[in-house]
């Protein structure tokens, strides 16, 4: 089966900044996305999802390069001053390379 | 009175976050916070309560009597619990909140009861209309305001000022708030 080399851009934050996420992911031409609830903590403290105002998420894009650096850039410069963000990027290869 | 529970959530984020940005309005993003404060899950799901016992009438929520009244306060009771369990949790938070933070939060929420309790006379509520006009003008919102205040003033800390709504606020009112603010109201109606 022929693999297409792309790249995986996960963002880890508040789950308050959910439906901004994916707004902005969309405008920069990422296809889809996947968002899973998580818990973890860091220099913000801890964040353990015991109450509503405490969720974190965990979205993965799976995307080419040029794609994933301006997310993260995009991300990084509005968001990642006043709230809890954590970026990371990692190569993947997909099966499906209309899809990405 | 409880509808003020619900109807005073929207008017209170709207004049914090007034407050927060009164020397730059004209910077404010108003859409999407307008979304969050309006349409965010919490608030829908509060009015729409609201407007679906109003349109239901008195006899219109009896087939659901069984799990909307009879297990209220049974619910209430767990609600409290876990909200205990959460404001337990942010006792860490007080040490970074200083003494002034402490001190805030039990003053503050002492002075906006006795506001409430004064105008509840002022308009001529019962003895327990006052009461509650006092409970709930020294509440702090859990239910919308955390989410739509986070988005709507990015740069304030949340962990300061939930910790303190939690952590001292809440036990403070469930424990000697609440029966101070009843002895304000019976002080005022005697």
């Amino acid at each position: 089966m022929k693999q297409y080399p792309k790249k995986l851009l996960v963002v880890i934050g508040e789950a308050v900044l959910e439906k901004f996420l994916v707004r902005d992911i969309k405008t920069f031409g990422a296809h889809g996305y996947t968002i899973t609830d998580v818990r973890g903590g860091g220099a913000h403290g801890a964040r353990d999802a015991d109450w509503e105002g405490n969720r974190s998420i965990r979205m993965e894009i799976i995307c080419v390069e040029e794609v994933a650096k301006k997310i993260a850039k995009h991300v990084i410069d509005q968001y990642a001053k006043n709230f809890s963000l954590s970026l990371y990027m990692s190569d993947v290869s997909v099966l499906r390379n209309e899809k990405f | 009175m409880p509808l003020f529970v619900a109807l005073l959530e929207v008017p209170s984020i709207v004049v914090g976050m007034l407050l927060a940005r009164l020397q730059s309005l004209k910077t404010v993003q108003w859409g999407p916070i307008a979304h969050e404060i309006f349409l965010g899950k919490s608030v829908v799901l509060l009015v729409g309560g609201l407007f679906i016992g109003w349109a239901a009438g008195p006899t219109g929520l009896d087939p659901m009597r069984g799990l909307f009244f009879d297990l209220f306060n049974g619910v209430l009771a767990l609600f409290l619990l876990e909200m205990g369990l959460v404001a337990a949790s942010r006792v860490g938070d007080l040490k970074r909140a200083g003494l002034f933070l402490i001190a805030f939060a039990v003053l503050v929420p002492l002075l906006f009861a006795v506001i409430g309790a004064v105008l509840g006379k002022v308009i001529v509520l019962s003895l327990g209309g006052t009461t509650l006009l006092a409970v709930l003008a020294a509440s702090a919102s859990y239910i919308a305001a955390p989410a739509a205040v986070r988005i709507a003033i990015p740069e304030a800390n949340p962990t300061l000022s939930i910790g303190a709504a939690l952590a001292i606020t809440f036990p403070f009112y469930f424990t000697i708030g609440i029966p101070l603010y009843y002895q304000l109201s019976l002080l005022l109606h005697k």
